[in-house]
């Protein structure tokens, strides 16, 4: 009988001692350390008695680095649901449970339909610039605007593109206000031409690390912020092992 | 009864620590520095300032039906507002600015492509061409010496970061690509790893900083090892720019729970942190009344004192102290300034060069770029 109560006891303390790494670990967040190697060379002057020459001596140069591993999930309150059609409820704080319109029907992580990415009263969506058109050889991705009304699309909420996270959010003079998220297959997106700094941003609130659903999280505001470009729009770009491809193999116009 | 009083009380004290801490002005528009007329046929995109106060003013040819136009003009002005160039470009090339030493740059490609870059002199003469950028950015050097061309984020585990010397063109130096550890990935292939955030040529020594997940590094293009590292900055880097000789401004975050963006300001020769600031974001809302801590917009005035230019037009100021060389984050003030539309309209950023800010805005088929003095 003392036996059992002592195992009792001792499978408590096991579990509750598993339980308090487990939650540790994800309030603390994983720290990662590991190693990178450069390959460098050295150029030595030789002298050894009746000539000089020279020498190349080649070695690894290794810095071992350390960095905080995100895994796009528990984030608690940053990393919650928004509520549908544009607004930013990130925390639901116990107040009901979120539904969110299914726009990911065959769960690919991406928008079914890039339709999805702004939805203008009275106007669709359609692609004005394909991916590499004979046009537009360079074009890496596509451009995304109103129709009828092209300037209906100014200002418009742009929703994420994917079920991920947020990579980067920067301002270049060709793209303008840029946002990039890695999605939950690895792969690479960017949406160019957005009216404002997305951080500072209020209708949007974005930041890097946050939690991304299709179609649902808003990650910016259609303008032409990019310096060759008139007329708003967005454009949008897929990389899928460090290549450009082309995103409507992976979100249509349905 | 007497909670109320202490309610008041309380609510008078804090409201007395605001006044203390936080000021508030707004202002009008700022000084007529140059106006000229948009050429016939064509619309106002964009203006750059080079150091020694030249203006570059940007005109794409108008064609409503097109996104991306068949032409554009970019002019050049002096100082004194004489006009030094004017240059057709074809569709797909672009002005982009001046280099630090006032050399012209132009772009190929669109939106996160750029399919070449080169660097022209006032006389057109190419000094440097450099193909297949892709979505890699192009950092300089204090002095115009250096040109990285650079690859951060996702594309520096593919793409590695070229330095050029802009004297002889060449090739100086390349690093990367630099894979993504493979420890990284979780169960569902779902991983988020920030990589490198940071290069920056200095110009000097052969020196270049290299920032990359939380660690920060000051090495030599041809040197071993590294001057000196700042193993974790306090999160994941964001990104980071030269503010003057002296100063780096590096920006992080922490994607937690209570998610912490943060601001470090570093004497770069050292890898000594003379200023920090931290702010956290829950529900959307930044816990401490300090404006986006993101470096992009961050620049310091002759005087070191620090600023940061919304888009918006606020401009928070948190001035130097000289007798402990560092700045005091409940020491803010905020300003207000009419930049007119010119973020809105996709007609380029306000620039800021030596604590004046620069803006333009369209007036009766003129270009009129003004500047503000910051105090």
């Amino acid at each position: 009988m003392r036996g059992s109560i002592k195992l009792k006891v001792l499978l408590i303390g096991f579990f509750s001692f598993l339980f308090a790494l487990l939650a540790n670990r994800n309030s603390e967040g994983a720290v990662y350390a590991f190693e990178i190697c450069t390959l460098r060379t050295s150029t030595m002057e030789c002298i050894d008695g009746t000539n000089n020459f020279s020498t190349t001596q080649y070695y690894w140069d290794c810095v071992m680095y350390f960095g905080y591993i995100y895994d796009g999930e528990g984030t608690g309150s940053n990393g919650g649901g928004e509520s549908n059609g544009g607004g930013d409820a990130d925390d639901p704080g116990g107040g009901g449970e979120i539904i969110y319109p299914d726009l990911d029907k065959n769960n690919d992580k991406v928008l079914d339909c890039y339709q999805d990415l702004m939805r203008i009263a009275n106007n669709s969506l359609v692609i004005t610039s394909g991916f590499r058109t004979t046009e537009r050889p360079n074009h890496d991705g596509i451009d995304i605007g109103s129709t009828p009304d092209r300037d209906a699309c100014y200002g418009q909420i742009v929703f994420s593109v994917c079920e991920g996270v947020v990579k980067s959010i920067y301002f270049s003079d060709e793209g303008g206000w840029t946002v990039t998220f890695m999605d939950d297959n690895g792969n690479a997106w960017g949406i160019c031409h957005l009216l404002n700094n997305p951080k500072s941003d209020s209708s949007v609130n974005l930041y890097e690390g946050k939690r991304v659903h299709p179609g649902i999280t808003p990650v910016g505001q259609c303008d032409s912020t990019g310096s060759s470009c008139r007329g708003p729009h967005i454009h949008l770009s897929l990389k899928i092992n460090g290549s450009y491809a082309d995103p409507t193999g992976y979100v249509s116009g349905c | 009864m007497k909670n109320k009083f202490l309610a008041y009380a309380l609510l008078i004290f804090i409201g007395s620590i605001g006044l203390i801490n936080f000021s508030f002005s707004q202002h009008s528009g700022g000084e007529e520095i140059l106006r000229c007329e948009i050429p016939q046929g064509f619309i106002y995109k964009s203006f750059y300032l080079s150091s020694s106060g030249m203006k570059g003013i940007i005109f794409l040819q108008h064609q409503p039906d097109r996104l991306y136009s068949d032409l554009s003009i970019f002019e050049v002005f002096d100082a004194d507002n004489n006009m030094l160039l004017s240059k057709v470009l074809d569709s797909g090339w672009g002005f982009r600015g001046f280099t630090p030493d006032n050399k012209l740059i132009l772009s190929k490609g669109q939106a996160d492509y750029l399919s070449e870059i080169k660097i022209i002199d006032m006389q057109g003469k190419e000094l440097i061409s450099i193909p297949e950028v892709g979505s890699r950015r192009l950092v300089f050097d204090l002095y115009g010496r250096d040109l990285a061309v650079a690859a951060f984020d996702y594309d520096a585990a593919y793409l590695p970061s070229v330095v050029y010397d802009l004297a002889s063109g060449k090739e100086k130096f390349r690093l990367g690509p630099v894979p993504l550890p493979k420890s990284n990935k979780n169960k569902e292939g779902n991983f988020y790893w920030t990589g490198t955030r940071i290069f920056l040529p200095i110009g000097k020594d052969n020196l270049f900083l290299w920032g990359i997940g939380a660690t920060i590094l000051l090495q030599k293009y041809d040197g071993p090892g590294y001057i000196w590292k700042i193993n974790d900055i306090g999160g994941n880097i964001s990104e980071g720019k030269l503010l003057n000789e002296e100063y780096l401004a590096v920006s992080y975050f922490v994607p937690e729970r209570k998610y912490k963006e943060g601001l470090a300001i570093i004497r770069w020769r050292y890898g000594q942190i003379v200023f920090r600031m931290e702010n956290y974001i829950v529900n959307n809302k930044r816990e401490k009344n300090l404006p986006v801590l993101s470096v992009d917009m961050l620049h310091l005035d002759e005087n070191n004192n620090l600023f940061f230019l919304q888009d918006d037009g606020r401009v928070h100021i948190f001035h130097f102290k000289k007798e402990n060389k560092t700045w005091d984050e409940n020491l803010m003030t905020t300003h207000e300034y009419r930049l007119g539309k010119t973020i809105a309209a996709g007609k380029g950023r306000p620039q800021v060069i030596k604590g004046t800010i620069y803006y333009a805005e369209e007036e009766d088929g003129q270009v009129v770029i003004r500047r503000i003095k910051l105090n």
